[in-house]
């Protein structure tokens, strides 16, 4: 069951931050840091999926990248099953990585060219001793689980469309039947029917073996189809956070607004789209006060000068001087 | 004006399965000032089709069987290498589906831009450096001047994209092939590289748009190509497409656009699979999966039946005056 306060936290976040130092010059010297990620709390229920959405490089790829140890944060604490897991022993974090799987971005760049698929999808399974049947068995009903053909097992990456990887990378996720996958824009490189197949596909997997997601994505319809609570995200913070249908509905954050705003309607001409005016501010240079002043229609004074608080009303949280 | 023809492309593939066709006797115009979107399942065909017209077919699995694609007239597939290299880039560029096909990971984005620039025009290094920093700029990406010197790790899948979109841009092609060129990117950077594309075809350049988002399809394009199992299945004007949609495929594509709603739920599929390239069926490809299959469609191919101002099919239901 996905019960959306926060009762059996499987991820928990505190006070993280994730930034990358900018070098420049002969010697690198360190001239100023990316903040990618600056996020003061976030938690994930077990069976529960969480949907993370904002604009281009506000810090998504980075949170999931932190989250499974890929990134090392600045400060801050992540839990999983409540065991801090920057203070987790080798063993124990050789357990985690069977237990937290991530769904790459980009297909191709994630799937080592020079194995076939066979190789990719087991070499997991083989590690940990998991393998059930052949290897080959068990590769192909992996291939079935995620819709491609037996024979795929016997291809290179290079061999496939970039949709097709992007199943095969699903396939390799799902293989140790983990806890929790992080999901990193796994459908935008396909099409809608395939989109929508592998969409169910991952509620079903959710449904059977009681996973949790955190889904990444831009796209809010994909986002509000398979997420229980969503997350919205502007400049590596969370602005607002609530049950799917709160946030889609009700919305409050002004940011959030705009991107509901901005989903096209395929087939329909009658909605007068509001596309967000101006750039987003550098990473490296945040504004002061809310993050969000410089492209809000709603700025007030306050918001230069100070940073908003969040504000509660149950599971539905905003950061915003509006509320 | 007619800028490109592609008659009856046929691209097979041989891998140690076995040999297939992943592109199965393909035609279909672009004008001038044009944008056609190219729509279909996954694998169906789209970025082979789109990779042919660039000669940039893997070898040696891979090979343009028969066909000829005739840009501006000329037959691309007669030209030797070093006149395609010069006809890439500079008049048909290609914005390439993933990120990690286009970029080389080893060098700084800016000294890609600047090489890629100064291949094709003659301009000094300064002059060529300030064009890709406008580039980046215009595609939306913040603090450009410093990102200059990012290597591609350090961007963001979506940056990453835009980078790929300003270098095909920035040589004013005549012709852009954009394989799925904004999957990365969210609503409103989308609108900005969209109004970027169409100041482009205002200076006349062309677009060939594959993508498998009908959003994109439905701002974009002026008109719309279906494929289904290496084969085109539908070509009609957008509002053909959308509202008067024909073939059973195209009318199920249409129906699997997730909408935005707050209550979370299945969505609907078309069910069943795309078959294996391997082993086609006989007749039409899509009828395991057609609500309306009858015995005619085991047997034969379906030829496309006209249905005026464009708008063609290749079903057996389809009738010329419904
Ligand atoms: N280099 C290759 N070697 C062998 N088969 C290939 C190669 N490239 C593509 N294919 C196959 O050709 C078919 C068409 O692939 P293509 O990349 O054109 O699909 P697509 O329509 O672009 O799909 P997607 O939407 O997933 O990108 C697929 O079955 C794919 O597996
Ligand atoms: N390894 C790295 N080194 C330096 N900067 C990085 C690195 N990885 C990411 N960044 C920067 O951190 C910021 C956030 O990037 P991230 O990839 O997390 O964005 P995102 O939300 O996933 O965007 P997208 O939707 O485009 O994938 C960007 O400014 C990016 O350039
Ligand atoms: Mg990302
Ligand atoms: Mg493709």
């Amino acid at each position: 069951m996905s019960n959306q306060i926060k009762k059996y936290p499987i991820i928990e976040v505190n006070n993280l931050k994730t930034w990358f130092p900018i070098k420049r010059g002969v010697l690198s010297r360190t001239v100023g840091y990316i903040r990618a990620v600056d996020i003061a709390g976030l938690y994930i229920n077990r069976g529960e999926t969480l949907g993370l959405v904002g604009e281009s490089g506000c810090g998504k790829t980075t949170f999931g990248r932190t989250l499974s140890g890929l990134e090392k944060p600045r400060t801050g604490e992540m839990f999983f099953y409540g065991k801090n897991i920057l203070d987790l022993s080798r063993r124990e974090l050789r357990e985690l990585r069977k237990k937290m799987q991530i769904i790459f971005q980009d297909p191709l760049s994630s799937l080592n060219p020079r194995m076939n698929v066979l190789d990719i999808v087991t070499e997991g399974l083989a590690e940990f001793g998991k393998i059930e049947g052949t290897r080959e068995d068990h590769a192909k009903r992996l291939m079935n689980e995620v819709g491609l053909d037996n024979d795929a097992i016997y291809r290179y990456p290079h061999e496939f469309s970039g949709g097709q990887r992007q199943r095969i990378n699903i396939a390799r996720a799902i293989a140790l039947r983990p806890d929790f996958i992080i999901c990193d824009e796994p459908v935008s490189a396909l099409d809608v029917s395939v989109q929508a197949q592998v969409i169910n596909l991952l509620m079903d997997l959710r449904d059977t073996y009681n996973l949790s997601y955190l889904f990444i994505s831009h796209d809010l319809s994909v986002v509000s189809a398979i997420s229980n609570r969503v997350a919205v995200m502007y400049l590596g913070r969370i602005v607002e956070s609530g049950l799917t249908g709160d946030v889609i509905n009700n919305s409050k954050h002004p940011y959030t607004k705009a991107l509901i705003n901005a989903v096209p309607e395929p087939g329909h001409y009658q909605k007068e789209r509001i596309v967000l005016k101006g750039e987003m501010p550098s990473p490296s240079a945040p504004p002061s006060g809310c993050m969000f002043h410089t492209r809000c229609p709603e700025v007030m004074e306050i918001c230069r000068k100070q940073e908003p608080k969040e504000t509660m009303s149950g599971i539905h949280q905003v950061w915003c001087h509006l509320y | 004006m007619k800028l490109l023809e592609v008659k009856n492309i046929t691209v097979k593939f041989e891998t140690d399965e076995g040999v297939f066709k992943a592109v199965d006797d393909v035609s279909f115009n672009v004008n001038k000032n044009e944008i056609v979107g190219l729509v279909g399942e996954s694998g169906c065909g789209k970025s082979v089709t789109a990779l042919s017209i660039l000669r940039l077919i893997p070898l040696p699995s891979g090979r343009i069987e028969k066909g000829e694609i005739l840009f501006n007239g000329k037959d691309l597939l007669k030209f030797d290498a070093e006149k395609m290299r010069k006809i890439r880039g500079k008049k048909i560029s290609m914005i390439f589906q993933e990120p990690a096909s286009a970029l080389s990971p080893l060098h700084r984005i800016g000294q890609q831009m600047v090489e890629t620039i100064l291949l094709h025009k003659s301009k000094t290094n300064k002059e060529a450096w300030n064009i890709a920093e406008n580039w980046l700029k215009r595609v939306g990406i913040p603090d450009a001047g410093e990102r200059m010197f990012a290597y591609p790790y350090q961007l963001s899948g979506g940056m990453q994209q835009r980078v790929m979109i300003a270098m095909a841009l920035m040589l004013e092609p005549d012709f852009v092939i954009a394989d799925e060129p904004t999957t990365a990117l969210d609503v409103t950077i989308q609108a900005q590289v969209f109004e970027l594309i169409r100041e482009m075809r205002k200076s006349h350049t062309a677009i060939l748009l594959i993508t498998h988002d009908m959003g994109v399809i439905w701002e974009m394009c002026d008109r719309v190509i279906v494929m289904y199992a290496s084969r085109i299945v539908e070509e009609g004007s957008k509002s053909d497409i959308f509202s008067k949609p024909v073939h059973p495929y195209t009318i199920g594509l249409l129906k699997s656009i997730p909408k935005l709603s707050g209550n979370a739920g299945r969505l609907k599929a078309i069910p069943g699979y795309v078959p294996s390239p391997y082993n086609y069926p006989s007749g039409c490809y899509f009828r395991d999966r057609c609500p309306d299959a009858f015995d005619k469609c085991k047997n034969e191919k379906p030829e496309f039946v006209d249905l005026g101002q464009g708008h063609r099919a290749a079903c057996f239901r389809v009738r010329k005056n419904e």
